[in-house]
């Protein structure tokens, strides 16, 4: 089954490759010159390419992944996939499974050929990888919940909840760095905070990791994070009829 | 095999209970399917076929009753041994092509040995050159026998097929017929359950037919059974100038037809009633040219049954 599903997926990895050529033009840590590399790698740590990796792993999910259950409902292909003798839970463990397994491959990948063509060496430690696993699973729970309970649009959902969650810290960040004091009461802050997809948390872990040692409370976190929307996604699936 | 026990079925959530919008569309519906049967199911439109063949495959939960097969839950039951299906719309990914198809049905199956599974289901509804084919360029005709195809992959011990001749043309009307034969001797406890407008076809097919009308069921036609009584006859003879006198003195009940020939309904009490009359006119000097039962067909045994639910429901 997995060679057939890596087949339906050639064209969506694709426009992952696409993607990541993107993040390499866009990303200024990759654009520092070899005479000016010791001074760069001074100003942008190269662990700052985990965020980079982060994010094309977030969007390789969302390409992916995107209508991976809500095109069957909608379009009725789950009737002849179902009438053989496979659970659709697993059927559907098994795609997003694949499409975790493509988004890790393709982000390793990513990490040693960009560093190599942007310095000709390896800088950033394999501990860059800990976060796009971790977006990985946030949003690919993210898009398994929206792709259950929405007939279309999951992986504009997973979009908008990341563009509101950078919106959020972007308003949390103000504040912090203003002093001036938000409207929010603490208690609605923090609830909000706890709802959106944990940046922080992935921010936490980056700066112990940094500071020499490990954030397991963040990574925990963020990873009970995902797979919180990842078990409501199955129990969603297990227990709603098909149309 | 399959057995339905005062199965109810209602569609709406919370808000449309609370609204009094619940649409019932199967009302207490009871049926065994025994092993070795080929049940029909007919039903006007909304009767509640659909919804019972989406039961049957788990793909719905009654809201009251009970559906088994095997003595299970139908998902529990077509997750671990799958059903032959053919669904009235069929749908597949339109940029898959035939081939790609059937290796992904055959990997959902777990089957042994896939390629030479597929090229001989494909070879059986004739699509074996259509392998390369993309789905989305296929005809109506073609898909549903790409569907067919997909349906006899595996071993399967129940067959649904819901409207399946839609698309197909006479030719392949007739095969269908073949395969589902075929399918059928190759293991005589095999079940298949035949949704479909198409009495005719159903009654070439089904052993027996359960006709539903608002989500119950209001009779079992069982096609093999023998008649419950003496047919009638369709009886004619030769123009003579007193031949419709004799047959009327032979035959005191005999009813006329209209037309150019000289035929009548008649309607003896057995078979040996029906030889001495048929032989008193002949001695008449009656020259007698055809003689024929006159069966009662599923389509009249349907609007019947469909007809006497309406009567019910009126005198309500």
């Amino acid at each position: 089954m997995i060679p057939l599903i890596l087949r339906q997926l050639r064209v969506r990895l694709l426009v992952v490759l696409a993607i990541c050529g993107a993040f390499y033009l866009l990303e200024p840590t990759f654009h520092v010159h070899a005479d000016e590399a010791a001074d760069a790698a001074q100003a942008i740590p190269p662990g700052e390419i985990a965020f980079t990796l982060a994010n094309l792993a977030g969007a390789s999910m969302l390409v992916l992944l995107a209508g991976f259950v809500a095109t069957d409902r909608r379009r009725g292909y789950y009737r002849l996939y179902f009438s053989h003798p496979t659970r659709p839970l697993a059927y559907y463990a098994l795609r997003w499974g694949v499409a975790y397994g493509l988004t890790l491959a393709v982000c390793a990948a990513f990490f040693v050929v960009s560093q190599l063509a942007a310095w000709g060496e390896i800088r950033a430690g394999a501990d860059a990888l800990v976060q796009p696993a971790l977006f990985a699973l946030i949003y690919g729970g993210v898009v398994a919940f929206a792709s259950v309970a929405f007939p279309r649009g999951d992986s504009l959902v997973a979009l908008a909840l990341y563009l509101v969650t950078d919106l959020w810290q972007g308003f949390l960040s103000f504040f912090g760095e203003t002093g001036v004091a938000p409207p929010l009461s603490p208690l609605v802050r923090q609830g909000i905070s706890f709802v959106l997809p944990p940046h922080l948390a992935l921010r936490d872990f980056y700066e112990a990791a940094r500071a020499g040692h490990a954030a397991w409370g963040a990574v925990g976190f963020a990873g009970g994070y995902g797979l919180f929307w990842l078990a409501a996604a199955a129990l969603l699936l297990w227990s709603r009829e098909w149309p | 095999m399959i057995r339905l026990d005062g199965v109810e079925k209602e569609y709406g959530g919370w808000m449309a209970r609370a609204r009094g919008r619940v649409v019932r569309a199967l009302d207490g519906v009871s049926l065994h399917v025994p092993p070795g049967t080929a049940m029909g199911i007919v039903g006007p439109n909304g009767a509640g076929k659909s919804t019972l063949i989406r039961l049957l495959l788990g793909y719905i939960r009654p809201t009251g009753g009970a559906v088994r097969v095997d003595g299970m839950e139908p998902r529990a039951y077509v997750g671990s041994r799958g059903m032959g299906y053919v669904p009235e719309t069929v749908a597949i990914p339109p940029a898959w092509s035939v081939g790609h198809a059937m290796r992904v049905f055959a990997a959902l199956s777990e089957l042994d040995a896939p390629a030479a599974k597929i090229d001989g289901v494909l070879r059986r509804v004739g699509m074996e050159d259509a392998a390369h084919r993309r789905i989305g360029a296929l005809s109506k005709g073609m898909l549903q026998r790409v569907a067919i195809a997909q349906a006899l992959l595996g071993q399967r011990a129940v067959l649904v097929l819901d409207e399946p001749t839609g698309g197909l043309d006479p030719e392949w009307i007739a095969e269908l017929r073949a395969i589902v034969a075929e399918w059928r001797a190759a293991d005589p406890a095999r079940v298949v359950l035949i949704a479909s407008h198409d009495l005719d076809e159903l009654e070439r097919t089904a052993d027996r037919v359960a006709v539903l009308e608002a989500g119950r069921v209001r009779e079992v036609i069982d096609l093999r059974a023998p008649a419950l009584r003496f047919p009638a006859y369709r009886l004619e003879v030769e123009a003579t100038p007193h031949a419709g006198e004799a047959v009327r003195a032979c035959f005191p009940d005999a009813v006329a037809e209209e037309g150019p020939d000289l035929a009548f309904r008649v309607q003896p009490t057995d078979t040996d009633d029906l030889n001495r009359r048929v032989a008193e006119l002949l001695r008449r000097g009656v020259s007698v040219r055809a003689l024929a039962p006159e069966r009662e067909t599923l389509e009249e045994r349907f609007h019947g049954a469909v007809g006497r639910g309406r009567g019910r429901k009126g005198g309500r």
